[in-house]
C-alpha cells in the first residue's frame, strides 16, 4: 500500500529561482535539492506508537518545549533524522512491508531543523544538505547523464532519492523500536543516541588505527 | 491627600487649643521626653479611627489641667481636627466630645461627634457620624492608613505581621483584578466539564472509555492535590528548620571563623553552580543542533566525490565525442556541396585567406605560377575563391547555433557545485570526531570538579555545624549534644528540601499524565457531538491556567517593583554608608521578609538598628510611592520617634534626605535637642537650620509637678 510522493509543485516565482541557462528548456529549472526539499518522507504507521510518540513531542506542535513532557526529541522529524543516519551508517535499507499502513511525517524536508524557538536549541538547516548529498551518493541507480540529456524526469529522480531515504529511515526506526522494546527507558539516558552513533561509526576508525599501529617486534 | 493643619484641644496634655500648620514636605515636631510627642501622635490616631461603633468618648483623653479649672456644672470640649486638601477641595475632619464637671466633681461626657466639612465653592457641606467616617475613608482609605502611622522604631517593619504581604499585594498590586475572571473561569470550567461529560455519556459508543478516562483524570487530580499539600508542608518544614539554624547563626555571627566558613561556602557553591551551568550534556540535541550526527560522514563525502568525479568525466567525454560527431557531419556536408561541380575540390581554406589576398594584391597566382592582372580570368577566379571562403565562415557560425546540445540540463553541475560546498566543510568533518571527544572529556572533567566541590562544601558545612555547636561554658557532653541537635536540624532541613524537589518532580510527572488523559478524553469525543464541549472545556482550562500564572507573575512583578523602589530610597538614605541592597523574600505561607544583602551577595544578619530602620522606612516610602501611582493620590507618612538609634550626624543626613524627597512626612522626634549646662533641653539651632522643613517645638509649660497631671500643659511653638 505504498503512497506515492506528490508531484513537484510549479515554481511560484521563477525569477527568483536559480537559473541554469543552457537551453530555453531549463531556463527556470530549480535545483534538484529544492525539489527534494518539498517532499515529505513516509514511515510505517506502527512506528508512530512504537518509536515516534515515546521519543518526540508528537502532535503538540513544534514550538512546545520537549522538556515539559519529558520527551527526548522535539518534532517527529527529528526521530526520522536519527533513524535515517542509523540506516545510512549501517548501510542497511529496509523496504516498507507489504500491506503495511504508511503515514507521512507531516513536515516537508525543507522545514527540517529550521526551528530553534525551543529553549536551548539551535537551528540546523545545513544538515539537510548533508542528507541530500548522502542520498545522491547512496542511490547509484540514478542515471544522472540521462537526466541532464532530458531522457529522465526530475520527478523520477527525486522519487528514487526519496525511496532510498525512506528505506534508510525504515531500517533506523526498526532499530530504535527494538531498543525501546527491550528497555522502555533506554533513551532517557543522555548518552543513548550518542552511543548508537559511536558504535556505528567508530569501529571503522578503530580498525584503521589498528592498521596504522606498527606490529610489535617481540 | 495633603494635610494642611492639625488642631488639638483639651486632649490630654494639650490644654485649650494648639494648632500646627503642616508643610507639603517634611514637618518636624521636636520635643523632649514627656513633652507630648506621643500624645500628639495618639491624637491623630484617635482622629483617624473610623472603625467600631460611635460614639467613642473616653475620659482618659480629657486634659486634666482643663478639668481642674472647670467650675461646677461647667463644660468644655475635647477636640481634634485636621484640615486637608483632597481632589482639589479643602476638607476638615473633626472628632470631639463634650465633658462636664458635676456638682460633686465627677466628669461626664456627652455630644460625641465626628464631622467632615467639605468646602464646595462658598458653601460648606457637612457629613456627620458614620457618613463622615465613610467620606473620610474614601479620602484616606483605611488600607492606606495602615501604612501611614508608625509609632517608635520597632514597629516600622510592616512584614512583622505575617498577613502584611498578602494585604499589601492584594491592596496595591493589580492582583485583585484577576479575581472576578478567575472565579468566572472556575465556574465556566466546571460547567464545560459537566457539559462534556453529559454529552459523552449520551454517546453510547464511547461512554465506557469516557468513564474510564474520567476516573483516571479524577485519580490524577486527587494525587496532584495530595502531593501539593505534602509539598507545602515540606516546604514549611524546611523553612522552620532553616529559621532555627539562622537564629543560631545570628548569635554566632561575631565568630570570625563562622564568617570565614560562610564566605568559603558561598564561594564554593558559586563555583559549583558555575561549573554546573557550563555542563552541556544534551548529547542527543547536540547530535542535531551541532551536527555531531555527521561523525561518520567522511566516507560518504568520499563516495560522493568519486561519483561526481565520474559523472563529470563521463559527461565531458560524451560531450567531446558529440562535438567531434557534429564537426565531422559539417565537413561531410560541405564536401557534398562542393562535389556537385564535378571536381575533387581543395579544402575551402586552401590557400588560406592571407595568401589569397597577397596574390590578388600582386596580381600573380603563386599556385600555377602565372600573371593574373586585374580583370583577367585567373584574377577573377582567385577573387571568387576568397569570397567563397569568407562566406563559408559566416555560414558555419550560423549552422553551429542551430546544433541541438547533447545535455539540455545541468543537474550534474549542481551536484558538482554541491561538492565544492562539501569540500569547503571537509575540515569540519575531519575534526568533528576529535571535537566530540574533547567536549565529552571536558564534561567528564567538569563532573570531577563538581564532585570535588561538593565534597569541599560538605566539609565546610560540617565545620559550620561544629562552630554553631560551640557555646561558651558547655561541657563536652553538652557540646556533643548541641552538635547532634544542629546536625539533626541540618538533616531535617536537607531531607525536607530533597523531598520537596522529589514532590515537585512527581507533581510535574502527574500533571503530564493528567494532560495526556485529558487529551485522550477530548479525542474520544472527536467524531461525536461532544467534540465542541470538549474543545471548549479544554480551552477554558487553558485560559484558567494562564490566569493563574498571570496572577502569580503579577504578584512577583509587584514585589520586584517594590524592591526596586525600596532600594532607591535605601541608597538615598544611606549615601556612602552602605553599598548592599534590600531583598524582599516571599515565604511559602504567603508572608514575606525584607532582608539586607551585602555586596558579596551574602545575607547580613546583624545589621545595626539604624540601618534596619532606614531599610524599613525605605520600604514604607516605596509602598507610599507605588500607592500614589495606583491611586493617583498622595498620602502623608507620620512617624513617632523613628530615629532613636541614629547618631546625631546620621540623623541630620537622614532628615536632610527626607526633606528632599518631595513627600509629605511628619516626624515627631526628640532629635536636635541638646542639654545645656543646667540640664535643660535646648534646640541645636545650627543643625536644625540645615534642614529644609516646617519645624515646631513642643514643650511642657513650667513649672509643673510630674505627679500631678493637672499641672501639665503642652505648648506648641513654631521654630
Amino acid at each position: 500500500m505504498r503512497k506515492t510522493c506528490p508531484p513537484s509543485k510549479p515554481m511560484l516565482n521563477p525569477s527568483k529561482s536559480k537559473a541554469m541557462p543552457i537551453t530555453s528548456n531549463n531556463k527556470y529549472r530549480e535545483d534538484i535539492f529544492d525539489v527534494w526539499g518539498r517532499k515529505t518522507p513516509s514511515y510505517e504507521k506502527h512506528y508512530e506508537t512504537e518509536v515516534i510518540k515515546p521519543l518526540a513531542d508528537f502532535g503538540i506542535g513544534t514550538n512546545a518545549v520537549s522538556d515539559a513532557k519529558g520527551k527526548i526529541l522535539g518534532a517527529a522529524y527529528e526521530v526520522l533524522i536519527m533513524a535515517y543516519f542509523i540506516g545510512l551508517y549501517s548501510k542497511r535499507q529496509k523496504p516498507f512491508g507489504d500491506y503495511v499502513d504508511i503515514k507521512d511525517c507531516g513536515q516537508p524536508i525543507q522545514y527540517w531543523g529550521n526551528v530553534d524557538s525551543k529553549k536551548g536549541r539551535k537551528a540546523y538547516p545545513k544538515l539537510r544538505e548533508y542528507m541530500f548529498i548522502s542520498l545522491v551518493a547512496r542511490t547509484p541507480d540514478i542515471d544522472w547523464i540521462a537526466l541532464d540529456k532530458g531522457q529522465r524526469t526530475v520527478n523520477e529522480t527525486v522519487n528514487m532519492l526519496m525511496l532510498t531515504m525512506e528505506e534508510y529511515i525504515n531500517y533506523g526506526l526498526s532499530v530504535l523500536a527494538e531498543k525501546i522494546k527491550e528497555d522502555e527507558g533506554y533513551f532517557y539516558n543522555k548518552n543513548s543516541f550518542l552511543d548508537i552513533f559511536k558504535d556505528l561509526t567508530r569501529p571503522k576508525r578503530d580498525e584503521a588505527e589498528d592498521e596504522d599501529t606498527p606490529e610489535s617486534l617481540d | 491627600m495633603i494635610i494642611k493643619n492639625i488642631t488639638i484641644g483639651n486632649f490630654r496634655s494639650y490644654y485649650k487649643e494648639s494648632s500646627i500648620d503642616i508643610g507639603n514636605g517634611l514637618t518636624l515636631i521636636i520635643g523632649s521626653n514627656g513633652d507630648g510627642k506621643t500624645t500628639l501622635f495618639e491624637a491623630v490616631e484617635w482622629l483617624f479611627d473610623t472603625v467600631g461603633s460611635l460614639p467613642k468618648a473616653d475620659n482618659k483623653y480629657i486634659s486634666k489641667k482643663r478639668i481642674s479649672e472647670l467650675m461646677d456644672s461647667e463644660s468644655d470640649y475635647v477636640r481634634v481636627s485636621m484640615t486637608y486638601v483632597n481632589d482639589g477641595s479643602e476638607r476638615l475632619i473633626q472628632k470631639s466630645f463634650k465633658f462636664t464637671k458635676s456638682l460633686d466633681g465627677e466628669i461626664s461626657t456627652s455630644n460625641f461627634s465626628y464631622d467632615l466639612y467639605i468646602q464646595q465653592g462658598v458653601e460648606k457641606d457637612v457629613k456627620s457620624g458614620e457618613a463622615a467616617a465613610r467620606y473620610f475613608d474614601r479620602d484616606f482609605a483605611p488600607s492606606i492608613r495602615k501604612y501611614c502611622l508608625f509609632k517608635g522604631e520597632q514597629n516600622l517593619n510592616i512584614f512583622n505581621n505575617d498577613e502584611a504581604m498578602s494585604y499589601l499585594v492584594e491592596t496595591f498590586s493589580q492582583i485583585r483584578d484577576f479575581d472576578p475572571y478567575l472565579s468566572f473561569m472556575e465556574n465556566a470550567k466546571a460547567w464545560a466539564e459537566k457539559a462534556t461529560d453529559n454529552a459523552i455519556r449520551a454517546d453510547r459508543k464511547n461512554s465506557s472509555e469516557a468513564q474510564r478516562l474520567r476516573s483516571l483524570i479524577t485519580g490524577e487530580e486527587r494525587q496532584i492535590g495530595e502531593l501539593e499539600t505534602e509539598l507545602q508542608n515540606k516546604r514549611n518544614e524546611a523553612i522552620n528548620f532553616q529559621t532555627l539554624l539562622e537564629d543560631l547563626e545570628k548569635n554566632k555571627e561575631a565568630s570570625s571563623l563562622l564568617v570565614d566558613t560562610n564566605s568559603r561556602l558561598v564561594s564554593l557553591k558559586t563555583q559549583k553552580e558555575q561549573v554546573q551551568k557550563e555542563l552541556n550534556e544534551n548529547y542527543t540535541f547536540r547530535l542535531l543542533d551541532d551536527m555531531w550526527i555527521l561523525m561518520g560522514y567522511e566516507p560518504i563525502a568520499e563516495e560522493y566525490r568519486d561519483l561526481v568525479g565520474r559523472l563529470d568525466k563521463e559527461q565531458r567525454k560524451q560531450q567531446s565525442k558529440y562535438d567531434q560527431e557534429v564537426g565531422a557531419k559539417k565537413v561531410i556536408a560541405q564536401i557534398n556541396r562542393d562535389l556537385s561541380h564535378g571536381h575533387v575540390p581543395l579544402a575551402i581554406n586552401i590557400p588560406d585567406e592571407n595568401t589569397m589576398r597577397e596574390m590578388l594584391d600582386e596580381e600573380f597566382c603563386k599556385i600555377c605560377g602565372r600573371e593574373a592582372p586585374k580583370g583577367s580570368e585567373p584574377y577573377l577566379f582567385m577573387q571568387k575563391r576568397l569570397n567563397e571562403y569568407l562566406a563559408s565562415l559566416e555560414s558555419e557560425e550560423e549552422k553551429e547555433v542551430e546544433v541541438e546540445p547533447l545535455f539540455k540540463f545541468a543537474f550534474i553541475k549542481e551536484l558538482y557545485d554541491r561538492y565544492s560546498i562539501l569540500h569547503n566543510n571537509m575540515k569540519f568533518l575531519n575534526r568533528l570526531n576529535g571535537y566530540i571527544d574533547t567536549a565529552i572529556r571536558e564534561n567528564l572533567k567538569k563532573h570531577d570538579t563538581i564532585d570535588s566541590l561538593s565534597s569541599n562544601i560538605e566539609q565546610a558545612e560540617e565545620k559550620k555545624k561544629q562552630i554553631l555547636a560551640q557555646t561558651d561554658g558547655l561541657s563536652e557532653d553538652e557540646l556533643v549534644s548541641a552538635y547532634n541537635n544542629i546536625s539533626e536540624w541540618w538533616k531535617a532541613r536537607s531531607d525536607a528540601e530533597r523531598r520537596s524537589d522529589f514532590l515537585d518532580a512527581q507533581i510535574k510527572k502527574h500533571s503530564d499524565t493528567l494532560e495526556d488523559y485529558r487529551t485522550q478524553f477530548s479525542k474520544i469525543s472527536e467524531d461525536s457531538s461532544a467534540a465542541m464541549y470538549s474543545r471548549t472545556s479544554q480551552a477554558i482550562r487553558r485560559i484558567l491556567d494562564s490566569f493563574v500564572s498571570a496572577k502569580k507573575k503579577n504578584k512577583r512583578e509587584f514585589l520586584d517593583q517594590l524592591e526596586e523602589v525600596t532600594n532607591d530610597y535605601l541608597a538615598l538614605l544611606n549615601k556612602g554608608d552602605f553599598r548592599g541592597y534590600a531583598q524582599i523574600i516571599e515565604k511559602p505561607n504567603s508572608s514575606a521578609e525584607i532582608i539586607l544583602i551585602d555586596t558579596d551577595g551574602s545575607r547580613i544578619y546583624n545589621a545595626n538598628t539604624a540601618l534596619k530602620t532606614t531599610m524599613y522606612m525605605s520600604l514604607l516610602f516605596a509602598v507610599a510611592k507605588l500607592t500614589t501611582v495606583k491611586h493617583e493620590n498622595d498620602y502623608p507618612l507620620i512617624f513617632d520617634a523613628p530615629t532613636s538609634s541614629f547618631t546625631a550626624a546620621k540623623e541630620s543626613d537622614f532628615f536632610g534626605v527626607i526633606a528632599g524627597i518631595n513627600k509629605q512626612t511628619i516626624i515627631v522626634t526628640k532629635s536636635f535637642l541638646v542639654e545645656d549646662a543646667k540640664g535643660n533641653s535646648t534646640l541645636d539651632i545650627k543643625r536644625l537650620g540645615e534642614i529644609d522643613a516646617k519645624k515646631y517645638r513642643i514643650e511642657k509649660a513650667r513649672p509643673f509637678d510630674e505627679k500631678d497631671l493637672s499641672t501639665i500643659q503642652t505648648y506648641v511653638e513654631p521654630i
